[in-house]
């Protein structure tokens, strides 16, 4: 099995596994889900990073990181705009 | 007749696709299950997982895929001849890839030719003297692929060993993704690699069948690469010495070995 194949099935296990275990746990929330699914996807994306050369497919691979790592800040920001409303 | 076709999307792409696909159905399966709280919807979290899994395996494919039958056919296209002719020309033994002179230097392929063959050319131009023996000195066949990988992949090969066998695993699994799986062993001299489910070994058992001497005398598509990678990592003379295949095994396998000159002074 490639690299590729193992991280796709890696992050899509984590996902589902999230998914299910937020429903279980408490009432699902998607900007958590987002978050938390996003962090799995950073780290698969680091650990599957080669270290010698830079495939093509690494490029696809940062940009995907750029925009996840907006959205994980825009949901951070979000969440902290929400705490900061209730303690006030 | 055998029908070779390109493939016009890849798997990744096309899971890439579907996922994608699902993803909006799932939104409106949230939508009438539950049209007020959908927001809460474990099928929200679906469709967000379809569209993030299919995001991902968008970006993971990339580029047209070619049956792989008919790019072994192509790599090997002029390769017979070329073996054909070095062997009527007297070539004898092993090709030796010697390491760059200087940093900005190549490899370059050292093939021995017979003693009783050179003759033909009775001034002795076109040949070479390297330790004792006598033959032509080229660039090997994968030179212009290692150019390319340095300049459009960054590859770095690196002077240690064992960071250059990761080095050319990452070539062969991830670069060019030519094979399943690489393992890599060493004795003494001899470094083993056994490339599990290579792509071309079609090819490879073509040419063996046609004219088995050729190849290590001529070594073609990614033997002639780990060679190069080798020579010019390690900084040391390299030859193929054995190239072994298996299509029975499963996965097939192809075992190549390489003979390190004065490789015991470099530690594993």
């Amino acid at each position: 099995m490639r690299k590729k194949d193992i991280a796709s099935v890696v992050l899509m296990v984590w996902m589902l596994a999230m998914s299910n275990l937020m429903g279980i746990l408490y009432g699902p929330d998607l900007r958590f889900f987002i978050a938390v699914a996003l962090m799995g996807f950073f780290i698969v994306a680091y650990t599957m990073r080669p270290i010698f050369s830079r495939p093509d497919y690494i490029r696809n691979i940062d940009r995907m990181t750029v925009a996840g790592a907006a959205l994980f800040g825009l949901i951070i920001y979000l969440r902290m705009l929400e705490l900061i409303g209730y303690w006030s | 007749m055998m029908v070779m076709k390109i493939k016009e999307y890849n798997h990744y792409r096309a899971g890439a696709y579907l996922l994608t696909g699902f993803a909006p159905l799932l939104i409106l399966a949230a939508l009438l299950t539950d049209p007020r709280g959908y927001l809460q919807s474990p099928f929200l979290m679906l469709s967000a997982t379809c569209f993030i899994g299919g995001i991902l395996l968008f970006a993971l494919g990339g580029g047209d895929s070619v049956d792989t039958r008919l790019a072994s056919r192509l790599s090997m296209q002029g390769i017979l001849a070329l073996g054909d002719i070095i062997l009527d020309l007297g070539g004898d033994g092993a090709a030796i890839f010697l390491p760059p002179e200087n940093d900005g230097g190549r490899v370059m392929q050292f093939i021995p030719i017979r003693s009783t063959c050179r003759s033909y050319q009775e001034d002795g131009g076109g040949f070479t003297h390297h330790s004792g023996s006598v033959g032509t000195l080229n660039p090997p066949l994968a030179a212009t692929i290692l150019d390319d990988l340095k300049r459009d992949n960054d590859l770095i090969l690196p002077r240690e060993y064992s960071l250059l066998m990761g080095a050319i695993r990452e070539v062969c699994e991830d670069l060019l993704s030519v094979t399943g799986r690489v393992e890599v062993r060493r004795k003494g001299d001899t470094v083993t690699l056994d490339l599990h489910n290579y792509l071309l070994l079609s090819a490879c058992t073509h040419r063996r069948e046609v004219s088995p001497a050729s190849c290590t005398l001529c070594p073609c598509s990614i033997c002639s690469l780990i060679a190069c990678m080798i020579a010019e990592g390690l900084g040391c003379e390299v030859s193929l010495s054995q190239v072994a295949l298996d299509e029975t095994a499963r996965p097939p396998l192809m075992r190549v070995h390489y003979t390190l000159m004065e490789g015991a002074g470099i530690p594993d």
